[in-house]
C-alpha cells in the first residue's frame, strides 16, 4: 500500500502540472509561470483615477485630524477591528449606505479608503465610487489594515 | 471475525462521502481555472510562498483539485488520492489558521475568486469538516482495506 501512495500522488501531480501548464498556454489569456508580485503592486495595479496614499502620509494626515479613514471591509470584519475612528463603508453595500456615511464626513475632509491584502481593490473600488459622488480628494492606502498594524498604528479593536 | 454487513455498510458510506468530497474539490478548482489571475492574486495576498512561486502554484493547484476530486469520485488511484486529498486539505487549514492569526483579513480563494469572500472561522469550522470526511475514506481504504477500483462497479468491493 504504502508504494503506491509513493508513485501515485507524485504521478497524480505531475498529471495535474503538465494539463495546467498546457491549458495555460493555449488559453487566451496566458499567466506567466513567474512573476515579480511584490514589484507589480508596488507600482501600482489600481485605477488611473485614483491615487494611492503611502502609510506615511496617511499617518501624517490622521495625526493631524485632517482625513476621514473609510473602511472597504464586510462589516463584520470591520467591527473585529479597524483603523481608529473609520467609518465603515463595505464595497459591497456601498450604494444603499453611501448616504448615511456621507453625512457623516466634514466638507473639505480628506478621504482614505482602505481593505487588507495587497491586492485588494475595495478600498480603490470604493475610492472611484466617492469620487463619482463628487468628493474630490479621495486616496487609497493599498493592503491598509495589515500595513496601518505593521507601523503600530492606533486600532480599534473588539473584545472579543 | 469480519462482519461482511459492516463492510457493505463501510463501503456504501464511503461511496456517497466519495461522491460528495470529490464534487467539493471540482466545485472549488473550476473558478479558480476560469480566472486563474484573480486566484493568482489571492496566493499571493496568503503571503506564504515566494513571488516566483505564485503563479505556477495559481496555475497548478486548481487542477490538482479538479483531477482529484475527478480520481475520488471515479475511484481511481484511491490511495494515493485519499493521502494527497488529506494532505491538501491539511495544508488548506494550516494556511487559513496561519493567517487568521496574523490577523490579515484576506479572501478565501476556497470556492471562488470573489475578492469579498473573507476568510473567518467559519471558513476553517468548513475545511475541518472536509478533512473529517477525508479521514473517514482514509481510514475505509487503509484500516478496513475497502478499496474499489471502479466506482460503478458493483460488488466490486474487496475485502482482503
Amino acid at each position: 500500500m504504502i508504494m503506491k501512495i509513493l508513485w501515485q500522488i507524485p504521478a497524480i501531480l505531475a498529471i495535474s502540472a503538465c494539463i495546467a501548464l498546457g491549458f495555460n498556454q493555449l488559453r487566451a489569456k496566458t499567466l506567466p509561470l513567474f512573476c515579480p508580485w511584490s514589484d507589480s503592486v508596488s507600482e501600482g495595479t489600481f485605477s488611473e483615477y485614483v491615487s494611492i496614499i503611502s502609510i506615511e502620509e496617511a499617518a501624517a494626515l490622521f495625526d493631524a485630524q485632517q482625513a476621514v479613514f473609510i473602511d472597504a471591509r464586510p462589516e463584520s470584519v470591520y467591527d473585529e477591528g479597524h483603523i481608529r475612528g473609520a467609518l465603515s463603508l463595505p464595497w459591497h453595500q456601498a450604494e444603499e449606505k453611501c448616504f448615511d456615511v456621507v453625512e457623516n464626513i466634514p466638507p473639505g475632509k480628506n478621504i482614505i479608503t482602505y481593505c487588507d491584502g495587497a491586492t485588494c481593490d475595495l478600498c480603490d473600488k470604493l475610492a472611484v465610487f466617492l469620487c463619482d459622488l463628487g468628493f474630490d480628494k479621495v486616496q487609497a492606502l493599498v493592503n491598509g489594515w495589515t500595513i496601518w498594524n505593521q507601523h503600530n498604528l492606533p486600532v480599534y479593536q473588539s473584545n472579543m | 471475525m469480519r462482519n461482511p454487513q459492516s463492510f457493505k455498510t463501510h463501503y456504501i458510506i464511503s461511496v456517497i462521502v466519495r461522491f460528495v468530497l470529490g464534487a467539493i474539490f471540482i466545485a472549488a478548482g473550476i473558478p479558480k481555472i476560469l480566472d486563474t489571475a484573480s486566484f493568482a492574486g489571492m496566493v499571493y495576498n496568503y503571503n506564504l510562498l515566494p513571488d516566483t512561486l505564485v503563479n505556477v502554484f495559481a496555475i497548478t493547484l486548481p487542477w490538482v483539485e479538479v483531477i482529484v476530486g475527478g480520481m475520488l469520485i471515479l475511484g481511481i488511484w484511491l490511495p494515493g488520492t485519499v493521502v494527497l486529498y488529506n494532505l491538501l486539505m491539511i495544508a488548506f487549514i494550516s494556511a487559513l489558521i496561519f493567517n487568521m492569526a496574523r490577523g490579515i483579513d484576506i479572501s478565501c480563494g476556497c470556492f471562488s475568486t470573489d475578492s469579498e469572500d473573507i476568510i473567518d472561522m467559519g471558513t476553517i469550522f468548513r475545511d475541518i469538516l472536509i478533512l473529517c470526511g477525508s479521514a473517514y475514506l482514509a481510514y475505509v481504504v487503509f484500516l478496513k482495506k475497502i478499496n474499489s477500483d471502479k466506482i460503478f462497479a458493483k460488488k466490486r468491493y474487496r475485502i482482503r
